[in-house]
């Protein structure tokens, strides 16, 4: 591949991937500094290893894994005050979500960090329960058991009730 | 209720519903936008040229350069004397922009041991990071296609590895003892894990070892998964096992490959090797080969 035609190819890969990764992270996370600082960061290492992972079967889940794990080194170093601010009944974004928002974020930061990495790669990523494995190193049993809690905890904590559709 | 029962239970609509809130993040992922990508390219340039900076200094600093040490590790603008031949510049970073970096940062680390922050460990006591297999050193033609591996943190919260497994404590907890686990990716996926457990002399590691083994041999689905049936199976290398989860569900037939063994080195420390075979090609004996590859290289220590 001519390096034309590589740049062409990975800007139409980011463009066409980047925002699904930050919205991935942010879910994880729930700070929009820290899923776009590492959204960036994994598409920066992807850029350097873009005749290898170019060719992969999916570049998209080396970036997405990339990025999680960079956010979730950052997100560690944030845990202190982002117990702070769960303390106050309240999420730490750092950009400000929308209002109907913050309930889902407050709702997520409930969840264990597994259980939290789960569901956000089920829900937002569309991966099947395999795949969530794959990328995660969880035993599939594992997983389920995550989005079985994960679902359950947020269904309370959103008050997400069958046929109810308020 | 079993979980696997209220797992089916969910309905469709709370589903939708459910994806739909997590779903509202995007407004704000919209609302914040992405960089230009020439940003992100800029970015993987200069971490290229730190990286190159960062061997030059090396370098420079044993042959006792060490002005030239200080310029190639600083990012701020030159104040030496005019030699552009020895000076990294925004310009030259600009000027490798279009071009895709050489794979510097990986090459250079192979064989590394693996790092603390990316082991899952006990809170009170880490064993030594020798005693674990090198994260690069788990390719394989077998398991990653030959393609390069990496440690990182996954989702981990207690040591068991496999169903059955009788190391199984959560983090934190007052009997937690002594663990690490590291956890490598190839291509983006999960395929090996590596736990290593010291114990506090070596005959309680020899039971430790035993504890696994007679829980592998014995081993088979717990009463409430009633989703999954579990076939066990020895291989030819002592403490190797082939474990085969069936679904259920339709979900497709998992294998994985344990194998716990004893450190000749340490012999108070224990690992445990989890390797999945993802392209369910690996045959049992190409399995135990590689599960003793492993072993060697840990065992030494």
């Amino acid at each position: 591949m001519s390096t034309a035609a590589a740049q062409q190819d990975f800007e139409e890969f980011y463009r066409a991937t980047a925002p699904r990764v930050v919205h991935l992270v942010y879910a994880t996370t729930g700070d929009m500094t820290i899923a776009q600082d590492s959204t960036q960061e994994a598409f920066a290492r992807a850029w350097q290893r873009w005749a290898t992972i170019s060719e992969y079967d999916e570049p998209l889940a080396w970036v997405r894994t990339v990025a999680r794990r960079v956010a979730i080194s950052a997100w560690r170093r944030e845990q202190a005050r982002d117990r702070a601010y769960v303390r106050h009944g309240a999420v730490a974004p750092t950009d400000g979500p929308g209002l109907d928002r913050v309930a889902v974020l407050a709702a997520l930061q409930t969840l264990s960090e597994p259980i939290r990495e789960s569901v956000a790669l089920h829900y937002i990523a569309d991966m099947p329960v395999e795949q969530i494995a794959r990328e995660t190193g969880a035993a599939v049993g594992t997983v389920k058991s995550h989005l079985h809690r994960g679902r359950r905890q947020l269904a309370e904590a959103l008050e997400i009730k069958e046929n109810d559709h308020a | 209720m079993p979980e696997e029962q209220e797992f089916q239970d969910w309905t469709k609509d709370q589903d939708a519903r459910l994806r739909a809130a997590l779903g509202s993040l995007r407004h704000d992922v919209d609302a914040a936008g992405i960089p230009d990508v020439r940003f992100v390219m800029r970015r993987a340039s200069r971490q290229r040229h730190r990286a190159i900076a960062g061997i030059a200094a090396g370098a420079a600093a044993v042959l006792g350069l060490s002005w030239f040490g200080f310029q190639a590790l600083d990012d701020a603008p030159s104040t030496a004397p005019a030699d552009n031949s020895t000076v990294t510049t925004e310009r030259d970073q600009e000027a490798t922009t279009e071009q895709p970096p050489d794979e510097v940062s990986e090459d250079s680390t192979e064989a590394a041991p693996v790092d603390r922050v990316d082991l899952f460990t006990s809170e009170a006591s880490i064993p030594d990071l020798s005693l674990f297999v090198p994260p690069a050193l788990w390719s394989s033609d077998v398991f990653t296609g030959g393609s390069p591996t990496e440690s990182a943190l996954g989702e981990v919260e207690g040591t068991t590895l496999f169903d059955c497994d009788p190391d199984d404590v959560m983090w934190g907890g007052p009997d937690e003892g002594t663990f690490g686990i590291m956890g490598i990716w190839s291509d983006g996926s999960a395929f090996g894990t590596q736990r290593v457990r010291v114990l506090d002399t070596v005959e309680a590691a020899s039971g430790y070892v035993d504890d696994v083994n007679a829980a592998l041999s014995d081993c088979e689905a717990p009463p409430e998964a009633d989703n999954i049936i579990l076939d066990v199976q020895p291989l030819e290398l002592s403490g190797a096992y082939r474990i085969r989860t069936e679904f259920a569900d339709g979900t497709e037939p998992m294998t994985d490959f344990v194998y716990v063994v004893q450190h000749d080195g340490t012999p108070e420390a224990v690992s445990t090797f989890r390797l999945v075979d993802w392209s369910r090609e690996a045959t049992d004996a190409q399995a135990a080969a590689e599960l003793e590859r492993l072993g060697r290289l840990a065992t030494d220590h």
